[in-house]
């Protein structure tokens, strides 16, 4: 067990180590900078010289580097160039905002993408699964922002449903209200994904010779499908939840901005827009940590529900 | 759980043997594919008695096994269907029955083990929970008592189909045990309701052969211990030599010879039946060397497009060119005595 939380730990570290690098000159390498992009296009070089040096951007870029390493490694990501506020007060305050999106969005896209894949694989070919397999190539072909929009104009305006920002969590009711038309947006591309997958896997597995071992002992069909197909088919899904999570904390960048959510989507568009570098550094950090715990909880899940991979 | 309304309605089988443990009476089963319809199996009827063990062979689809799906409703539907014939067991006709007496029946009355012992188990839960499963299956809202004795049923049961330490086995997961251990299991679960009828679908073509030898020996010991009556449907002539009471050869989805083991063996009366055989280096059952099946010369007919007569007349070195043969499709008939059946137009010019 030790073991395995060092080799997880490692596993972030280099992840964190490679991807922190990455952003740090890549960022670096974009036209522009934030002292442009604070004094608009026609500020004189002189006035863009002196608000660069007060940033601490004229050091050599190793240096800042070695200054965003070492702070890093306390556990610090530095100062907002634009605001000069804490960017991990800033993040820890809109981070909340993005993780009830995704898992919001999470759990709507699995509750109906995994029963539609489930009813198409059981009515395989017949009615239920033609009209589900049209409605997931449809929910796959829209981009979630462009359903975003559609659901504004034909949900949230009628129903006069609040379109932005965000709430809240002690508000609870305000705060789903303004919570799920994004989570929709999201979550319907996610369940249309979904239910392909999950369609795919659970007709494999009713062709598997053990259901017919089931049937044969004279199981009654509903256990069959419980027992002896979902229970088995369940423990694939378990990373391809994962792996939709990952996509959604994704997604939620364009959603919150469509949305005007507070977020890191948002956050992060904002920064870079503003050139703000070490906003931007973080907000990319935070996200490749979540990643990567994800992933490790995704994999620790799938271990304790599969016999196989316990040895006798 | 025993319905047996339905049977009550249809009576008893017209033609059925006395003692048959299992009769089968003009089964037909087509498969409605892109390409047309295959007839899997025409017109197929058969006897089985308790205790005895029916080996029925032919070449890789004649439709041994859809013949045996066909009994317990597990022809996939769509793409196939049982168009017609009886399947009479214990005074019920299984193709007449709902859904839900065809589910009661299938493992108390039929049960059935399958080729691939590896991929034939629930890999997710224990041994003894899918034994124990057939058994709580056809009880009517089983208390925890019952649960606790179908559990040390299943247990009871591994012991006796030679499971060492069933205790532990019956905790243990499918990929935990060998190929010959989850036949072992699949034997034990078959049995768990003490079934009339054990359809056997290659029980042993995954295994090598010591243990497909064990397996053979077990069978036999559990067909004397419970006088089941056993369907064998293999490949293997030397399994059949060793195993088989009586014998039915299919080609192309319908019977073409029946008989005693010594009999269809010893003195084939289908010419199918003598190249099968002529194409096993021994063909005396008293012979111990295992022997496969080797394709006769030329290839199984589509079963998309069967021709009007005879099916094996494009294969067929007795028929010269006689017409008969490819106008009339010959039907079973004594060869000579009522025991031993040949569907061939010139049985009595058939030498092995
Ligand atoms: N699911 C299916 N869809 C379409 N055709 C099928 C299906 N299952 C069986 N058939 C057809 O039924 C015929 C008989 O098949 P069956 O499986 O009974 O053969 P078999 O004698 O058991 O062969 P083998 O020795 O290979 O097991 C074959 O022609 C096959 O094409
Ligand atoms: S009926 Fe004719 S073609 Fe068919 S097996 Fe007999 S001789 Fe051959
Ligand atoms: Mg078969």
């Amino acid at each position: 067990m030790a073991r395995y939380f060092l080799k997880l730990f490692g596993r972030l570290l280099l992840t964190l180590a490679v991807v922190s690098t990455a952003v740090f000159f890549l960022i670096r390498l974009t036209p522009g900078g934030p002292a442009v992009a604070m004094l608009g296009q026609d500020a004189s070089p002189d006035a863009v010289a002196r608000l660069n040096e007060k940033l601490g951007l004229t050091d050599p870029v190793f240096l800042q580097y070695w200054k965003f390493l070492t702070q890093l490694a306390q556990g610090d990501l530095g100062e907002s160039l634009t605001n000069g506020l804490s960017v991990s007060g800033t993040i820890l305050s809109v981070l909340p905002h993005t993780l009830e999106l995704a898992i919001a969005a999470l759990i709507i896209g699995k509750l109906v993408g995994i029963t539609l894949g489930i009813v198409e694989a059981v009515w395989k070919d017949r009615s239920p699964d033609v009209i589900g397999r049209i409605m997931s190539l449809v929910g796959l072909s829209f981009p979630s922002f462009f359903v975003a929009v559609l659901l504004v104009l034909f949900i949230a305006l009628p129903l006069g449903l609040p379109t932005n920002g965000v709430a809240p969590f002690v508000e609870l009711g305000s705060n789903l209200q303004r919570l799920l038309l994004p989570a929709l947006a999201m979550g319907i591309v996610s369940a249309a994904y979904t239910s392909r997958v999950t369609r795919s896997l659970m007709v494999e597995i009713i062709g598997e010779n053990h259901v017919r071992t089931a049937r044969a002992k004279g199981v009654r069909e509903g256990r069959v499908l419980v027992r002896h197909v979902l229970q088995p088919g369940s423990l694939p899904l378990v990373p391809i939840a994962g792996i939709s999570f990952i996509t959604l904390v994704g997604d939620a960048v364009l959603i919150e901005t469509v949305f005007a959510r507070p977020g890191l989507g948002s956050l992060m568009v904002n920064a870079m827009q503003a050139r703000d570098y070490t906003t931007v550094q973080g907000c990319i950090i935070v996200v490749t940590t979540v990643i990567v715990l994800v992933n490790a909880a995704v994999d620790a899940f799938y271990h304790v529900l599969d016999p196989r991979t316990k040895t006798a | 759980m025993t319905d047996v309304t339905e049977t009550e309605i249809h009576g008893r089988p017209q033609t059925p043997a006395s003692d048959g443990c299992l009769s089968v009476r003009n089964l037909t089963t087509v498969f409605t594919t892109r390409r047309g319809t295959v007839a899997a199996v025409t017109d197929v009827s058969f006897d089985l008695r308790a205790g005895e063990t029916l080996g029925i062979v032919g070449e890789s689809g004649s439709g041994k096994s859809v013949t045996a799906m066909s009994a317990l409703g597990l022809i996939p539907q769509p793409p196939g269907k049982v168009v017609s014939g009886e399947i009479w067991v214990d005074g019920k006709n299984l193709l007449a029955l709902d859904r839900r007496s065809l589910r009661a029946a299938s493992g108390s009355d039929v049960a059935m083990i399958f080729q691939d012992p590896m991929t034939s188990l629930n890999p997710v839960h224990r041994i003894g929970a899918q034994i124990a499963e057939g058994i709580l299956t056809h009880q009517r809202r089983p208390s925890k008592a019952d649960r606790e004795a179908a559990r040390r049923r299943a247990v009871e049961l591994l012991a006796a189909v030679g499971v060492p330490a069933p205790e532990r086995r019956a905790q243990q997961y499918p990929h935990e045990l060998s190929g010959g251990m989850r036949q072992r299991v699949m034997i034990a679960m078959a049995m768990s309701c003490d079934p009339k009828v054990l359809i056997a679908d290659e029980p042993t073509t995954a295994l090598d052969a010591t243990i497909q030898a064990q397996i053979m020996r077990l069978l036999r010991e559990v067909q004397q211990r419970t006088n089941v009556g056993i369907m064998l449907i293999t490949h293997d002539i030397g399994l059949v030599a060793q195993n088989v009471d009586r014998v039915l050869v299919m080609y192309a989805g319908r019977v073409v010879e029946m008989g005693t083991v010594e009999e269809v063996l010893e003195n084939p009366k289908h010419p199918y039946t003598v190249g099968l055989l002529r194409c096993t280096p021994s063909r005396l059952p008293s012979d111990s060397v295992r022997r496969r099946l080797t394709p006769i010369p030329g290839l199984p007919p589509n079963p998309t497009d069967l021709p009007p007569g005879c099916s094996f007349a494009p294969r067929c070195g007795l028929r010269g060119d006689r017409e008969l043969c490819l106008l009339e499709q010959p039907e079973l008939r004594p060869a000579p005595t009522d025991d031993h059946r040949s569907a061939c137009h010139f049985l009595e010019e058939v030498t092995p």
